[in-house]
C-alpha cells in the first residue's frame, strides 16, 4: 500500500490551484542495484483528477517523471469547501486515491 | 609600465559585467530554489515521521510521545534548534538521532542495535529514523539555531568538535577543514561552505536535513557527516557516535543565531542556492564562545582523540588504524592557522628527505595517462575496490586542461604550468616532488602526499608530471 499523497488546493482568483506530492519510487527499469542486477520498472502510468464528478485533468506518465513526483496545475469552476480527488495507478496495478478540500486561499 | 596598462584597463571593463551576470544568475538560482521548495518531497517523509512518533512499537508496545527531546516530555516544536544538548538521564550530550535511540530503548524497550538498525533510507527501503528526523526538524522551521552551552559536557562537546573538525588523518591527510576552512572554494563545480565562518555555517547547518534530489531521499546531519568522512578516506563513522555528536555541536554552535530552514531541498550548487541573510550578531557570539568555557586546549584534544577512536569501525580497505596520525598530521591539526616558521621549516626539510624517485631516473611519463589519473577520484575510500589503481582527482581542486570546465578552486590554477616553466630537469624534479609530497615545500598544505602515502605509484606520478610539463599536453596549449 503506497503512502498517502500530500494535496493542497487553494483558490487563486477564480481558479483552483492544486499542488500534489506523490510518494512513488518511479523506477525506470534501467537502474542497476548493488549486485548489478536491473531493477524492474515501476512507475505511475495514469493520473486522474476529478472535481464534482467531472475529470479536470487526466495524464499518462512514463519513466521520465522523477521519483516522488510533484504536480501543480489550475482549473476553473471550483469553489471553497468542495473536494478535489486525485487517483493514480502504476504499471504493477498498485493504486492510490486521496482527496483535499478546496481552501479559500489568500 | 606599458605591459601592465592594457590588462588593468581590460579588467576594469570586464569586472562590472561579470558581477552583474553573476547577480542575475544568483537571482535566477534563488527563484529556481523557491520553485523547488514548493514541491519539496521531504513533506512525504515528514508525514510518515509524524505517524511513527505516535505509533506503538517494541516489547513495551509504547509510542515515542513521551520522549523528552530537551524541552520536556513530548515537546517537539523547537526541539531541533536546541540540539545537541546534555541529558541527565543518559548523562550524555545527544543530538536528535542519539536522543531518539535513547527514547526507543527507554520507552519502547528496543535494544540499541534494534533502534539503530536502519539509520538511513535507500531505494524502496524507507528508514523510520530518517522519517522521524525529517518531521522533528520540520517542527523547528524558521526558528533561530540556539544549541545550549550551559552544562560542562556541552562545552566539552563543542571544543572537542572543533578539534575533530581540524583533525587530519588517513591516506589523504584530510580534515573537515581541508574543504570547509576557507571562503569561496569549490570541489569541481560544487560550492563549499566555509564552516568556520558564521554566515556560511548558518546557511549550511540551517539546511540539513535535506531532500537530495539526486538520491530521492531525505538525508540527515548524521548522514552528511557519515558521507563526508567516507570521502575523507576515514573508516566508517558509527551512527550516533560521540565524535559525530561533538562535531554536530561544533557546527550548530558555529551556526548559532542563524535561521533554521530545513528540511531543505538540495540539487547541487548548495551554497550558491542558499542566499539567506546572515545574522550579524551571531558572528560575535561564535567567535567568543571558545574563550569562556574553562576547558583547556589539551583537555579538549584528549577528549577529541578519545571520541574519534571510539566512533569509527574498520570497513573495506579503511581500517581504524587510519585514525592514527603521523607527525605531520598531528602537528598540522594542532596549528589550524599555520605552523610557526621554525616548525614549518623543520617539517619541510624532514618531508623532503622522504621523497623517492623512480629507479629509471625518468620523471616524464605520458600526459594522456596523466589526464586519466587527474580526472579519476576513485581510490582509498572504504567502498572503493582496493585492487584497482587510485586516481589523483587533481581536477577536484585545480584547473588544468582548459577543455575541462568542471574544476575546483582549493588549489591554484595549473593551466600553462609547463609553458611558463619549461621542461628542464629542475622543473621536472620539482613537479614530481610536489605531487609526491607537497609537505616538503609548503608545510600543512591541503594537498595529499600522493607518493609518500602510497595513493599513487611513482610511475603514475611521472604521468602527472607529463600532464603538467609536456608541450603536447592540453595543459600547455
Amino acid at each position: 500500500m503506497a503512502d498517502p499523497m500530500r494535496i493542497r488546493a487553494n483558490m487563486t482568483g477564480d481558479k483552483v490551484e492544486v499542488k500534489a506530492l506523490m510518494a512513488h519510487e518511479m523506477e525506470t527499469g534501467l537502474r542497476k542495484d548493488a549486485k548489478g542486477n536491473l531493477v524492474p520498472s515501476h512507475f505511475i502510468r495514469n493520473v486522474t483528477v476529478t472535481h464534482g464528478g467531472k475529470t479536470v485533468l487526466s495524464a499518462q506518465w512514463g519513466t521520465s517523471i522523477s521519483k516522488n513526483p510533484f504536480m501543480h496545475f489550475r482549473f476553473k469552476g471550483g469553489k471553497p469547501g468542495e473536494k478535489v480527488t486525485i487517483s493514480w495507478i502504476d504499471n504493477k496495478g498498485d493504486k492510490r486515491t486521496d482527496e483535499a478540500t478546496i481552501a479559500s486561499g489568500s | 609600465m606599458r605591459i601592465y596598462r592594457l590588462p588593468a584597463m581590460m579588467l576594469a571593463a570586464v569586472l562590472p559585467c561579470f558581477a552583474a551576470a553573476q547577480q542575475d544568475t544568483q537571482k535566477e538560482i534563488e527563484r529556481y530554489r523557491q520553485l523547488l521548495q514548493d514541491g519539496n518531497p521531504s513533506e512525504l517523509f515528514e508525514a510518515r515521521g509524524a505517524e511513527h512518533w505516535k505509533a506503538k512499537r517494541g516489547p513495551k508496545n509504547a509510542s515515542l510521545e513521551q520522549c523528552d527531546l530537551g524541552l520536556g516530555a513530548g515537546v517537539v516544536r523547537g526541539a531541533y534548534v536546541r540540539l545537541p544538548r546534555y541529558f541527565a538521564d543518559s548523562d550524555k550530550v545527544e543530538d536528535l538521532e542519539s536522543r531518539l535511540v535513547t527514547c526507543m530503548v527507554a520507552l519502547q524497550g528496543l535494544t540499541p542495535e534494534e533502534a539503530k538498525r536502519r539509520p538511513f533510507s535507500g531505494p524502496g527501503q524507507p528508514s523510520m529514523m530518517a522519517d522521524l528526523v525529517a518531521w522533528i526538524a520540520s517542527e523547528s522551521r524558521s526558528m533561530k539555531i540556539a544549541p545550549p552551552q550551559s552544562h560542562p559536557k556541552e562545552r566539552l562537546a563543542y571544543q572537542a568538535g572543533e578539534k575533530i573538525f581540524f583533525y587530519r588523518a588517513g591516506t589523504h591527510d584530510f580534515a573537515c577543514a581541508t574543504c570547509h576552512g576557507e571562503d569561496n572554494k569549490r570541489i569541481r563545480l560544487q560550492d563549499l561552505p566555509n564552516l568556520t565562518n558564521p554566515g556560511d555555517a548558518q546557511r549550511a547547518f540551517g539546511s540539513w536535513p535535506a531532500y537530495r534530489v539526486s538520491q530521492g531521499e531525505v538525508r540527515s546531519m548524521q548522514w552528511r557527516l557519515y558521507d563526508c568522512f567516507r570521502q575523507q578516506r576515514f573508516p566508517e563513522l558509527e551512527f550516533t557516535s560521540d565524535a559525530s555528536v561533538a562535531l554536530t555541536m561544533f557546527l550548530a554552535k558555529r551556526a548559532e543565531g542563524g535561521t533554521f530552514d530545513a528540511p531543505a531541498i538540495k540539487r547541487g550548487r548548495e551554497a550558491a542556492m542558499n542566499l539567506g541573510i546572515i545574522a550579524p550578531a551571531a558572528l560575535c557570539v561564535a567567535m567568543l564562545s571558545a574563550c569562556a568555557t574553562g576547558i583547556s586546549d589539551a583537555e579538549a584534544e584528549r577528549a577529541a582523540v578519545g571520541m574519534l577512536k571510539a566512533s569509527f569501525r574498520s570497513q573495506g580497505q579503511a581500517g581504524v588504524d587510519r585514525l592514527n596520525q603521523d607527525e605531520v598530521q598531528a602537528l598540522c591539526s594542532r596549528y589550524p592557522n599555520g605552523l610557526p616558521k621554525d616548525l614549518a621549516e623543520k617539517l619541510e626539510k624532514a618531508q623532503l628527505a622522504t621523497i623517492r624517485y623512480p629507479a629509471s631516473g625518468k620523471l616524464m611519463g605520458d600526459w594522456r595517462e596523466g589526464e586519466r589519473i587527474a580526472q579519476s577520484g576513485v581510490g582509498k575510500q572504504f567502498n572503493d575496490d582496493p585492487k584497482g589503481p587510485s586516481g589523483g582527482n587533481c581536477y577536484a581542486c585545480h584547473r588544468l586542461s582548459p577543455r575541462e570546465l568542471s574544476f575546483g578552486t582549493i588549489g591554484p590554477s595549473l593551466y600553462q604550468f609547463g609553458k611558463q616553466r619549461g621542461t628542464g630537469d629542475a622543473v621536472q624534479r620539482y613537479a614530481y616532488s610536489k605531487v609526491y609530497n607537497p609537505e616538503a615545500f609548503s608545510a600543512c598544505s591541503n594537498m595529499p602526499r600522493f607518493g609518500h602515502n602510497r595513493v599513487l605509484t611513482e610511475e603514475q606520478i611521472t604521468h602527472l608530471v607529463a600532464l603538467l610539463l609536456d608541450p603536447d599536453s592540453p595543459v600547455n596549449k
